[in-house]
């Protein structure tokens, strides 16, 4: 029967299909760059690009008759057991969306604002994201004070109490690259960033600097105060001795978060009194 | 023991984005509202005038985020809301018919019809559409503490430490917050529990009383905090940080071992609107004709099998079970409570926050489970009780001074998931729009003329609209991707044609009044809350340094 292609592959239809009926529809519909996505995008991509289709024959005043080389499914039939899915912020969108004209997208916003600017942001514990933006005169006006070729390189500063570079580090980055994630695998440091050029000699000029941000701590805070600190050492000593959950999946995260509480309930309140000179903390150099 | 009992604070979190098109008859994306208000706002209202009406003491914690007001006090919206509750009771009439001679269906079609008209009758008679008023006035009956949240659910650790973008954030909420609750909030729900050192200065300044954070924001506090999460700390600007117990948590929102998993509960994933024929279905959607869940479903969980083989759902068999959970959630919290009140010295507090839209959207039957565990709370046990984080600070002002961890409730703790490949672009963007709009409202000069003052309030508005956390997680989970990138951009595109004309652009009233009437929030928002203040930094990151020899 001729109708809708969106209505016939819901997006619950597309959910139970196996990927490569999923590619043949694609294939079918002429949905560019099929190939490159996974299942999830494949559904979402694949749905929204039916409904354009049929925004399409819509217009031109006629239904498309599609023969197609799947086998239609069930109805509704859920890819996901119910009590898996965990429940989002936002209600899901399982909704196709309205139908888009080329005047509902806003235009792209601005490439450049004109100006140098390098910022540092604060993924977690163990991540930075830089992003950056330099005037091409910037550049040619660095540049020029290089004998010979030179390339951009990411420094990253550890700095130490006193602001002064405690270690450094230097990443070659591309020269279309506008942004970074940077592993320093450090919680609790500070950290600035620069931008600069440097060649095969291994001379270097600066660019531009961040700002300075101070990495999350990933473990219990090294301070003890004998005033009140009633958690017995031993327990602590459990929390430092947990693995971590980075580079951690959701689940081991959650997992981690459990044992830090199971641990504080265990022992919240035993009497023992400690000594301010704390075992040293696995989360490194604090203020 | 301790001679006082313990205390449990349930802290439920009602937060949507601001999504309202005036321009479009129908939007899918604003079915968000309507479908939250039919399943969880209207449900747990009645669960809490219910117990109030039956004389049942309790005390319950809700964070209502100023988007989430603004849209419930929306006049077109409300309009929608009834269009949405009318449609539910016309599909329900409907499916009364069709079902003749299906006993099973037909049962759930009259439950549902009876369910949804009684509740459009209170929406339209008794409410008089007003939401957010039967809130205020369980608050001021003593029943609830409601909190503010940051004015867009903005994410504070992303803001690049911008002082008085954060802190517009704030400031925006509590007067928001006061004008329409006719008090100051106490507390504030960190849009995420997104927090940073630092933060707790600008909520001082605003003359907040407490936040939240999550477990790892207090066990990675500094220092150690003595009772771990069961207490809470006293940061160094004299407000207080609430830890959340995660295993109050995982018990109800766990796949495993979760009560919303349970055979006999209502199956989300089910909805007619993906079951019935389109034609039968046209009328009850919106003018679109697209398929979306319609909020009637017939069926249950009933095991890991597909959706076509679900049984059908029985409402009363799950009434039960929302009962038997709720007293098996109590001698759970009554264990954990007595365990912990024999090795504190001073009464345990667990904290138990949930996002509000779980009970109810997700799991249908949650508002039946909250309303039998509150009963159970008030006449069956004698371990603990019901308390808000604002009575905890009355009762016991002296606290451990400490300052939190940086932390989130999201993805891994901290801000990966609003700050990854998919959705890190916009920062570059909105970091220089709160930096603009800075240097807007510290500028003197005459530009603007008589507009001046509506440009500067617009120019805000767009920019805290542009900061919602919601678009960034939308591109994370990846749903409608488009429509996340589309706020963005426009609200972005927005304030810096407000901003051109400040500057000395050709002025254009038609144009202000355009986004005046489409981003209606925050009526009498004060553009004064983006100046800087000295100590303030603003354009971190823009040093360019000598070029050393």
């Amino acid at each position: 029967m001729a109708g809708r292609l969106s209505d016939r592959y819901s997006l619950t239809t597309l959910a139970v299909l196996r990927v490569a009926d999923l590619r043949a529809l694609a294939r079918e519909h002429q949905l560019i760059g099929a190939s490159a996505l996974r299942k999830a995008e494949l559904i979402t991509a694949l749905h929204r690009h039916l409904v354009h289709l049929d925004a399409a024959a819509a217009e031109r005043g006629r239904e498309r008759a599609e023969r197609l080389p799947v086998q239609a499914p069930p109805p509704a039939v859920a890819a996901v057991p119910a009590s898996e899915t965990t429940p989002a912020a936002a209600p899901p969108a399982d909704d196709p969306g309205a139908m888009r004209d080329p005047s509902w997208y806003a235009p792209p916003l601005a490439e450049r604002y004109g100006i140098d600017r390098l910022t540092l942001m604060v993924r977690d514990p163990h991540w930075l994201f830089c992003y950056w933006e330099l005037r091409p005169e910037l550049l040619a006006a660095v540049r020029a004070e290089f004998p010979g070729p030179s390339w951009t390189v990411l420094r990253i500063l550890h700095l130490d109490e006193a602001e002064a570079v405690y270690d450094t580090w230097t990443i070659d980055i591309g020269g279309d690259a506008v942004s970074w994630y940077v592993n320093t695998g450090r919680p609790g440091a500070r950290f600035r960033a620069e931008l600069g050029l440097t060649d095969a000699d291994g001379r270097y000029r600066l660019l531009v600097a961040s700002n300075t941000v101070t990495a999350p701590m990933d473990a219990p805070s090294a301070r003890w105060d004998e005033e009140w600190v009633g958690v017995s050492r031993e327990v602590w000593e459990q929390i430092e001795r947990m693995p971590r959950p980075f580079p951690g999946s959701v689940a081991g995260w959650d997992q981690f978060r459990r044992d830090l509480a199971r641990l504080g309930a265990e022992r919240v309140g035993a009497s023992e009194r400690l000594s301010a000179a704390a075992p040293g903390s696995a989360a490194g150099k604090r203020s | 023991m301790s001679a006082r009992p313990a205390r449990l604070a349930l802290v439920l979190h009602h937060h949507l984005p601001y999504i309202r098109h005036p321009e479009y008859e129908d939007f899918m994306e604003e079915d968000w509202l309507h479908q939250a208000v039919a399943e969880t706002y209207l449900p747990l209202l009645e669960v809490f005038e219910r117990l109030r009406g039956d004389r049942v003491p309790y005390r319950v914690t809700v964070s209502l985020t100023p988007p989430l007001v603004s849209m419930l006090d929306d006049a077109l919206l409300r309009e929608r809301t009834e269009r949405h509750l009318t449609r539910l009771l016309r599909l329900a009439e409907a499916e009364v018919l069709r079902t003749r001679g299906d006993e099973g269906r037909a049962r759930l079609a009259h439950y549902y019809r009876d369910h949804f008209g009684g509740m459009r009758d209170r929406y339209l008679g008794e409410y008089r559409r007003d939401i957010v008023s039967r809130y205020r006035d369980l608050q001021d009956s003593g029943h609830l503490e409601i909190v503010t949240c940051c004015a867009t659910h903005g994410f504070l650790p992303l803001m690049n430490d911008h002082r008085p973008a954060m802190r517009a954030q704030i400031a925006v909420a509590v007067e928001h917050y006061q004008a329409r609750f006719g008090r100051r909030p106490r507390g504030i729900w960190l849009a995420e529990c997104g927090y940073q050192p630092g933060v707790e200065q600008l909520l001082a300044d605003a003359g907040l009383e407490y936040f939240f954070v999550d477990t790892h924001g207090l066990a990675f506090a500094e220092p150690r905090p003595r009772y771990g999460v069961f207490a809470p700390v006293m940061t160094g600007a004299g407000v207080a940080a609430f830890g959340r117990d995660l295993e109050t948590s995982h018990q109800v929102w766990s796949a495993d071992a979760g009560y919303p998993g349970d055979a006999v509960y209502r199956e989300y994933y089910r909805d007619l609107g993906w079951d019935l024929d389109l034609d039968y279905l046209k009328p009850f959607l919106g003018h679109h004709g697209f398929r979306k869940n319609t909020g009637l479903k017939y069926h249950r969980v009933t095991g890991r099998v597909p959706l076509h083989e679900k049984a059908l759902y029985d409402p009363w068999a799950a009434r039960d079970k929302a009962d038997e959970h709720a007293g098996n959630f109590l001698f759970n919290r009554e264990r954990q409570l007595e365990e912990l009140a024999g090795r504190m010295e001073r009464p345990p507090l667990v904290v138990a926050p949930y996002d509000a839209e779980l009970f109810g959207h997700w799991w249908y039957e949650g508002p039946r489970f909250l309303e039998s565990f509150i009963r159970k709370v008030a006449y069956d046990t004698g371990v603990f009780h019901l308390v808000s984080p604002g009575d905890v600070l009355s009762e016991q002002p002296v606290n451990q001074r400490a300052t939190p961890g940086f932390s989130s409730w999201g993805y891994k703790g901290y801000c990966e998931f609003w700050l990854n490949g998919s959705n890190d672009w916009i920062y570059r963007h909105l970091h220089q729009a709160q930096e603009r709009m800075t240097r807007l409202a510290d500028a003197e000069g005459p530009q603007g003329g008589h507009l001046k003052p509506r440009l500067l309030a617009q120019a805000g508005r767009e920019l805290l609209l542009a900061q919602s956390s919601d678009w960034a997680f939308i591109m994370k989970t990846g749903t409608v991707v488009e429509y996340a990138e589309k706020r963005t951009k426009e609200h972005l595109h927005r304030f810096h044609a407000l901003a051109d004309m400040l500057e000395g652009a050709p002025l254009d009233e038609g144009r202000l009044a355009d986004f005046e009437s489409r981003d209606n929030i925050f009526h009498a928002i004060d553009w004064r809350h983006w100046r800087s203040r000295p100590g303030d930094v603003l354009a971190a990151g823009a040093v360019r340094m000598p070029a050393a020899g």
